[in-house]
């Protein structure tokens, strides 16, 4: 038998080694030398989830219903699956918002609302109660059992007068121990990374402490498992366990635990606690995923064994088989064991209390005693950081003792499990608000609110009154026949459902109201512009940017001075300045003591309140200090339109790439202009290099003859220098039309335009072109008007466009058989000209390219073009620039008509 | 976080296998009192399916997507 001293001994012992890990802790992180930023760590910290009532409760809840204790851990594993997507946004907006408990967030998703986080309060701390209370009985429990073995296996307690209940003292010690982890500090922050490791080596003590006992009764009391369950098969109670029919309230029941522990593992305050506030990478979460479902399989592995050896083992004798996993190796004196099981067990429990009462007491002093605070007393002179832990310490004493007077008056009458499952299903409450909350703007605070409040009094009607009834505090008949033998009333068959077990009745009422009235109240009520705000906040998270540095918010008056010492005050002197510092050191600049303080910087002090004394609360605090409207419109609106902004940007984005498309193209077909010029360009080089010569050869040739032949006869020589002559004037005419398209291109070109009969100008063009009509015997028909033509226009340009297409059209005739047409017709405000031609006509493809420069009808005979193909373009520039119009008509073989229009000049009279 | 959307679908989809899996009236086939191995077949069942859902979670996380440069997205995931 061991001495009630010695296991109390290596009791400290053994929470003075896990404070000595988490002073570590501290020390390490103080360091920046984190030693839980891993996602192992991570993972066994969520463990904490597995407390005394995994530990002793469900071994004794499979010796009642077989697999009836395993939802609860299958429930988690599921959810588990979520925790990339669904749990990532929780712990990201935690994080953003600098977060501290499960009401923070939800206070602050509903527009910072200090009367929500307090309901929330109310809910965690009355819900949790019987939880804290379960820890308290096993861990009584355990050690009475381990100290008077055998006497004490068959009850739960004996009915000590208080002073010497164990109970008691236990719940002392918890608070101490809890005091020691969670409230160290003078700095109230909300990360506690001592603690994280401690509870990581909790987490290790307690799974190799099960695990032990587990190997020890299936291998050692029993050769394995299979020997264990043959033993089994012999006893009719014992086989009945094998199926789900052993669990009352069959598949419903089942159904319910797992949705009952999959919002228990992210919505009990001590596990958002861990898994949000504590969380120190998101990328954890993706090991943790599926690491802690593989920690909740191996320390269930061998709840069934331990389970039916206890029941074979003892059956017949009365002992509690909450308390198999120390019965069985103390039955077989296995002292050291149950002694280290004893550990494993004061693990889970004590790792759950710190925990729980940490979350609860900061939500306790944050969301319950400081708004009351702040609105109380005048704060101006107060070193609030104290008071905050004097707060947060006599909370943790304060529920510590409400769990205790639970487990003392209510707790006797029920089992672990039974228990423990009141609580999961008052933190389910929470799921609602929270997951409906991040995903859907249009929840409001007034919404959410009754449906908290609904769900919560169903569930105190469903649930925690009918446990009051059961230990004798209300008449048994409230049970069986409801309040005032109103049948309609009674708890457990509420409005006459009476088809499901307690806990399943329980659930379906208290869920049907939460969301219900969340859903239908806040489509039916109207968001102020804050509460939209936290909405959009919240809900899209992940579009912001990580710092959120620039939302105009806060648009009051004080100074940095003034910011700083709020901060100090309520976060400590030392702390204040570090992190002002650090703000300077991230923004790069400069704080001015008695500079009036900016949006930003109030926002980052709101940040760090927020930190201490959760969000609503920094709310009240920092608008103390800040005059004005402490919101502006502006902002609030800057970030609702923020994603309107984004599908606004993303139109605009797909207009550019249009109209850079449009560019490109055009850009194409600019590029593809430029060759053909380009082309065309050395063609007539080459044509203009070749025209030039050909002159140039005759006139070296012809000379050559004269000068090397004196005596020449004079009728030759004269002939010769006839033609040295005809070639020379080709050659000036051919360079001075190159001249002239320079010029015309060029635009300095500046002609003096004077008023002239149009008929005066085509008989000087016709004079100057009637030696080749002579040469090659072609016939001209002329039909001018008898009156005056006249027009304002540079008479030596408009002779060279008449000269130009008269010797065309002689160019293309027929020797002997041609004839050419000029025809001028006078309209309202024009005078048209025609000239005709009977020659080869002008293919269709090329009367759109006449008119081009350097372009040149190739001869269908000759193959070779016939001039510098820069006529035609010359005179269109001519036309153009007298505000006059220039085409040609033509079709194959039927010869080509030439017109041209020039505004008509009328004198005014003076 | 280094997460691909396809990893999320991926989990989802195990998820809704989970909730099939483990639920009436799957489970009602496992439920009578035979042993199999050794182990009555009920508790064979979930516990077998239970490592291999951790097993097919595992899978999921730690493979690595050929399609992303995963090292650049964990550059980005840490110093969140």
């Amino acid at each position: 038998m061991l001495h009630e001293w010695f296991i109390l001994i290596i009791a400290f012992a053994y929470l003075s080694l896990l404070f000595a890990i988490a002073y570590y802790g501290d020390k390490r992180a103080d360091a920046g030398r984190s030693i839980i930023s891993n996602p192992y760590i991570y993972t066994l910290s969520i463990a904490v989830y597995c407390t005394a009532w995994t530990f002793y409760g469900s071994v004794g809840r499979a010796a009642q219903t077989g697999v009836g204790f395993l939802p609860i851990y299958l429930g988690p594993t599921l959810i588990a699956a979520l925790w990339c997507s669904m749990l990532r946004k929780i712990v990201r907006i935690t994080k953003v918002h600098r977060i501290t408990t499960i009401a923070d967030f939800i206070a602050s998703r509903y527009g910072k609302s200090s009367l929500m986080g307090g309901l929330v309060t109310i809910i965690a701390v009355v819900g949790i109660m019987p939880y804290i209370s379960l820890q308290l009985n096993a861990v009584s429990t355990s050690f009475n059992v381990l100290h008077l073995y055998p006497e004490s296996a068959s009850s739960t307690l004996s009915d000590a007068p208080l002073w010497k209940d164990t109970g008691l003292y236990v719940a002392m010690i918890m608070a101490i121990f809890s005091i020691l982890f969670g409230t160290r500090h003078i700095d109230a922050t909300e990360r506690h990374e001592g603690l994280v490791a401690a509870i990581a080596f909790e987490s290790v003590v307690k799974l190799l402490a099960f695990t032990s006992v587990g190997i020890f009764v299936t291998f050692i009391l029993f050769s394995g498992p299979g020997e264990l369950f043959k033993s089994a098969m012999q006893h009719v109670e014992l086989k009945k366990l094998f199926s789900i029919e052993a669990m009352s309230g069959g598949y419903t029941s089942w159904l319910t635990l797992t949705f009952l522990s999959m919002s228990a593992i992210m919505f009990l305050p001590r596990q958002f606690h861990i898994l949000a506030v504590e969380n120190v990478n998101e990328a954890h979460l993706k090991k943790a995923l599926w690491l802690f479902p593989l920690y909740l399989l191996a320390i269930n592995i061998f709840v069934l064994p331990i389970s039916f050896s206890g029941l074979l083992h003892f059956h017949g004798s009365p002992v509690n088989p909450d308390t198999f996993v120390l019965t069985l190796p103390l039955a077989h004196n296995q002292e050291l064991l149950a002694l280290f099981v004893f550990l494993g067990g004061l693990s889970a429990a004590t790792g759950m209390v710190i925990v729980a009462t940490i979350a609860l007491s900061t939500m306790i002093c944050n969301d319950l005693v400081m708004p009351v605070l702040l609105r109380v007393r005048t704060l101006q002179s107060e070193d609030l950081s104290r008071v905050l832990i004097a707060i947060r310490r006599g909370s943790i004493i304060g529920v510590l003792l409400l769990g205790y007077l639970f487990f003392h008056f209510i707790g006797e009458s029920y089992a672990l499990v039974t228990i423990g499952l009141m609580s999961f299903a008052a933190a389910a409450q929470f799921a609602p608000p929270i997951l409906i909350g991040i995903y859907w703007k249009g929840a409001s605070k007034i919404g959410a609110m009754t449906g908290l409040l609904g769900g919560f009094l169903m569930w105190i009607y469903t649930l925690l009154l009918p446990s009051f009834a059961k230990s004798g505090w209300i008449s048994a008949s409230f049970l069986s026949e409801g309040p005032f033998r109103i049948k309609l009333l009674a708890p457990y068959a509420l409005f006459g459902l009476d088809m499901f077990d307690p806990l399943t009745h329980s659930v379906f009422w208290s869920m049907l109201f939460n969301i219900g009235l969340l859903i239908s109240v806040s489509l039916f009520s109207r968001q102020n512009a804050f509460e939209q705000l936290q909405a959009t906040l919240f809900v899209d998270v992940f579009r912001q940017n990580i710092d959120a540095g620039e939302t105009r918010l806060w648009s009051g008056t004080s100074t940095v001075a003034e910011i700083k010492d709020l901060v100090a005050r309520l976060v400590g002197h030392i702390r204040a300045e570090r992190s002002f510092t650090e703000y300077e050191r991230k923004r790069g600049i400069t704080l001015d003591i008695n500079a009036q303080a900016d949006a930003n910087l109030v926002d980052f002090a709101e940040r760090e309140l927020s930190g201490a004394i959760g969000s609503a609360s920094a709310r009240v605090m920092v608008s103390s200090v800040v005059q004005g409207e402490a919101l502006s419109m502006e902002g609030v609106m800057k970030i609702l339109d923020e994603a309107s902004h984004v599908i606004e940007y993303s139109h605009k984005l797909e207009q550019k790439s249009r109209e850079l498309e449009d560019a490109s193209k055009e850009l194409q077909e600019a590029n593809e202009r430029l060759k053909e010029l380009d082309r065309m360009k050395d063609e007539f080089v080459s044509i203009v290099s070749h025209e030039l010569r050909t002159p140039l050869t005759a006139i070296r040739a012809l000379t050559e003859i004269l000068h090397n032949n004196p005596e020449l006869d004079r009728v030759k020589r004269q002939q010769f220098l006839g033609n040295v002559v005809k070639e020379s004037e080709r050659l000036s005419r051919l360079i001075n039309q190159v001249l002239d398209v320079a010029k015309i291109e060029a635009g300095t070109a500046e002609w003096a335009l004077e008023q002239v009969d149009l008929r005066e100008l085509i008989e000087e063009g016709l004079v100057t072109t009637d030696h080749l009509f002579i040469e090659k015997s072609v016939t001209l028909k002329k039909e001018l008007p008898t009156e005056p033509v006249p027009v304002m226009v540079n008479r030596d340009r408009l002779v060279q466009v008449v000269i130009n297409l008269l010797s065309n059209a002689v160019k293309f005739c027929e020797k002997g058989s041609g004839l050419v047409n000029i025809k001028m017709q006078t309209e309202d405000s024009t005078a048209r000209v025609e000239v005709t031609d009977n020659g080869p006509g002008i293919p269709a493809l090329e009367q759109e390219k006449i008119f081009d420069k350097f372009h040149q009808i190739k001869d269908r005979t000759k193959g070779k073009p016939m001039g510098s193909g820069l006529g035609l373009s010359i005179c269109q520039h001519i036309i153009k620039y007298h505000g006059g119009k220039i085409w040609v008509k033509s079709s194959m073989d039927m010869g080509a008509k030439f017109i041209f229009t020039l505004p008509r000049h009328e004198t005014k009279p003076d | 976080m280094s997460v691909t959307k396809r990893q999320r679908e991926r989990l989802a989809g195990l998820l809704l296998l989970g909730l099939i899996a483990i639920n009436y009236p799957l489970m009602a086939l496992f439920s009578k009192t035979v042993l199999w191995f050794g182990i009555p077949a009920l508790y064979l069942y979930l516990f077998v399916f239970w490592a291999v859902f951790i097993g097919l979670a595992a899978a999921i996380m730690e493979k690595r997507e050929p399609s992303e440069s995963n090292s650049k997205h964990k550059g980005t995931g840490d110093s969140v």
